[in-house]
């Protein structure tokens, strides 16, 4: 879900760059004839809130945002909450994004290959750059001890008469409508490494969904799914000239999302690959490869 | 032997007898009206015995192919609805709320009633049908203005609103089990005339859509037909449509609902023809696929065509007296639709069955005498 609303990053103009120009992209795609092959999909929906909030300072990157307030009759479809937001956005799905973006990587003459990395010094000598997009593994491939996960337990419904996403209050819980299925949330829970469903999470997540959207009472539970997102308190995107004894690999580190991972992508990807760029730039004369 | 007893009886036991006489209702119909008649019906008149009886029930009738969208209409054509603007606001109204008070229980899914956001999309303001629309009705309702960034760039203007759709491939079996439920009986067959039900219904409900032309002779039925192409793609969670007032031809809806999208549509007056048109569809997927490129490759499951039950100066909801012979029938009409047929549904069974209760009590007092 391209949301920016996060909330353990601090707003800064780097990540709304980011993430205006990740929406722009997905925009885009939306209009294309292989939008759903791709997974992209408009999205309408509500986030709504116990107290008053103010507006985000995304309002303005997305479709026709609104706030509701008491007055406004659509608020009683959420008994108990006092303020939302409504508006659309666009959502984009790993299983069907993620297979698109190989075939297109793969199409461009990309190679994909399928190995486990100890050290990045496994790569050094044979690349002239890596970009390290590891995600949770940064902890132990960079040794970056400030990554820690944030573990998201969801449960997968069949309820195709839910249209619009709901999150509530501090988007712990959720309910978004995917491609055949909706997804019901979440957690998070900081440092928590299992990625095996805890019963007692879907039950809670489950009950309280259902409290909200009663018809889901009579969904069909398809499917549960934990999660660990790479939480770290800032994004990791730069340039490191990384030694091992006389020998240099020159890294771009794209990783440390945490939950805005597809809601930041492609906006870090072109800041990642103009890095890669200034990289090749910088690569004397004299050891290129002629 | 009955008889003799009757005259014997002191008052307060005759009273008792009525009391437990049950009036024969037949609803001619299963469509959308005739069935949330019938449910209106049977759930608050207890000593009314419910029939429903008709040619074709779901997934056949005029209703199943209907997309489903809730649209309040303001200015309305000659042959749809009528010009009493109060009533058909009621009757708006009230089906609004049916729809709500459905979408925010657990019964949403089952009575296949969505809460539904999306575009109406024109490229100059001349091309803008919003006067149409009671807009105030929707529970959200923005114009969008030129500068205002919208999915669909190309189009200056538009609006965005929030409403209802009810898939009537999963309402009207839900209103069935309803009335069933409720004690209700259900008839295949087809009436040729009214004449067929004396002495076999109390009263008759008249929700009959097209078929008011042969059933009653009523000449001012006009026929409009409406072509849709069915598909399977329920990433489309938001509807679309587009308009256009120059020759283009280029307008067309996107509706998704719980299980199919319905893509759209033609109103062609005075055309009753049931077959599929090739040149509808291919036009109507052109046209989709300018707007949604992704649902150019989407296979459709079926194409449908349905003939709307317009008529000039708009729905019949009356009580008549029908007479044959010596025989009286009263009979409520409740059909005439047109294109706002899940529109204004509810309200016009609410109205339809104040009817039957005011002919009842006519009927209990008679039945005393």
């Amino acid at each position: 879900m391209h949301y920016s609303g996060l909330l353990y990053f601090r707003y800064s103009r780097t990540r709304k760059q980011w993430s205006d120009a990740t929406f722009k992209y997905l925009s885009r795609l939306l209009r294309e004839e292989h939008a759903n092959t791709a997974g992209v999909h408009l999205a309408s929906g509500y986030h709504v809130f116990k107290e008053v909030v103010k507006d985000p300072d995304w309002s303005g990157s997305v479709y026709g945002f609104r706030t509701i307030s008491e007055s406004d009759d659509e608020l009683k479809m959420f008994p108990g909450y006092k303020h939302g937001w409504f508006f659309t956005s666009i959502m984009c799905e790993g299983p069907r994004y993620l297979p698109w973006l190989t075939a297109r990587f793969k199409l461009q003459g990309g190679i994909m290959i399928k190995k486990h990395l100890d050290s990045l010094e496994q790569l050094s000598g044979q690349y002239d750059v890596v970009v390290n997009c590891s995600g949770l593994g940064a902890y132990s491939l960079v040794n970056d001890k400030s990554v820690y996960p944030i573990r998201g337990q969801l449960l997968r419904v069949e309820a195709p008469w839910i249209k619009h996403f709901v999150a509530y209050d501090d988007f712990v819980i959720y309910i978004f409508p995917g491609d055949r299925t909706i997804a019901l949330g979440g957690t998070h829970q900081y440092k928590d490494w299992r990625e095996t469903n805890d019963e007692e999470d879907c039950e809670v997540i489950f009950k309280e969904c259902c409290k909200l959207v009663p018809s889901l009472k009579k969904s069909k539970v398809l499917y549960k799914w934990a999660g660990l997102r790479p939480g770290r308190l800032s994004v990791r995107l730069e340039k490191e000239n990384v030694k091992f004894g006389n020998r240099r690999l020159k890294v771009v580190h794209n990783y440390g999302h945490g939950g805005g991972g597809i809601s930041l992508h492609w906006g870090c990807a072109q800041h990642a690959a103009r890095l890669v760029r200034d990289i090749l730039e910088e690569v004397p004369l004299a050891s290129c490869k002629l | 032997m009955v008889r003799v007893f009757q005259k014997v009886l002191p008052n307060s036991f005759q009273r008792r007898i009525n009391m437990n006489k049950k009036w024969r209702v037949c609803v001619i119909g299963a469509g959308v009206i005739g069935l949330s008649t019938a449910v209106n019906i049977v759930e608050n008149i207890p000593d009314a015995k419910v029939t429903v009886i008709a040619e074709k029930m779901t997934p056949n009738t005029t209703s199943d192919g209907a997309a489903g969208i809730w649209l309040p209409p303001n200015a309305l054509n000659d042959h749809e609805l009528g010009t009493d603007v109060n009533r058909i606001r009621k009757w708006c109204i009230e089906t609004r709320e049916h729809l709500g008070n459905l979408c925010r229980s657990s019964e949403a899914g089952n009575a296949g009633v969505q809460l539904l956001t999306g575009y109406h999309l024109f490229k100059t303001k001349n091309d803008s049908n919003e006067h149409m629309y009671d807009t105030e009705l929707f529970p959200r309702y923005n114009l969008l203005s030129e500068d205002q960034s919208k999915p669909y760039s190309e189009y200056k203007y538009g609006s965005h609103f929030t409403t209802y759709l009810a898939e009537c491939r999963r309402y009207l079996p839900w209103l069935m089990n309803r009335f069933l439920r409720h004690g209700g009986v259900l008839q295949e067959g087809k009436i040729k005339s009214l004449e067929e039900l004396i002495g076999k219904f109390d009263i008759v409900i008249t929700c009959v859509g097209v078929g008011a032309k042969s059933l009653l002779g009523d000449e001012s039925m006009v026929a409009v037909r409406g072509q849709l192409i069915k598909v399977s793609a329920p990433w489309m969670k938001n509807f679309v449509r587009t308009f256009s007032s120059s020759e283009d031809a280029s307008d067309m809806y996107i509706y998704p609902g719980v299980d199919v999208v319905s893509l759209g549509g033609t109103y062609q007056v005075n055309n009753c023809d049931e077959e599929n048109d090739q040149g509808d569809i291919d036009r109507i997927s052109k046209n989709v696929a300018e707007v949604v490129p992704a649902l150019k490759n989407v296979k459709p499951l079926f194409c449908w065509t349905g003939i709307r039950p317009c008529r000039k100066n708009g729905v019949r909801l009356e009580l008549d007296m029908v007479e044959y012979g010596k025989d009286k029938l009263p009979v409520i009409h409740n059909y005439g639709h047109g294109s706002f047929g899940i529109i204004v549904h509810w309200g016009c069974a609410l109205e339809a069955t104040d009817l039957v209760r005011k002919c009842l009590s006519q009927l209990r007092l008679t039945s005393r005498l």
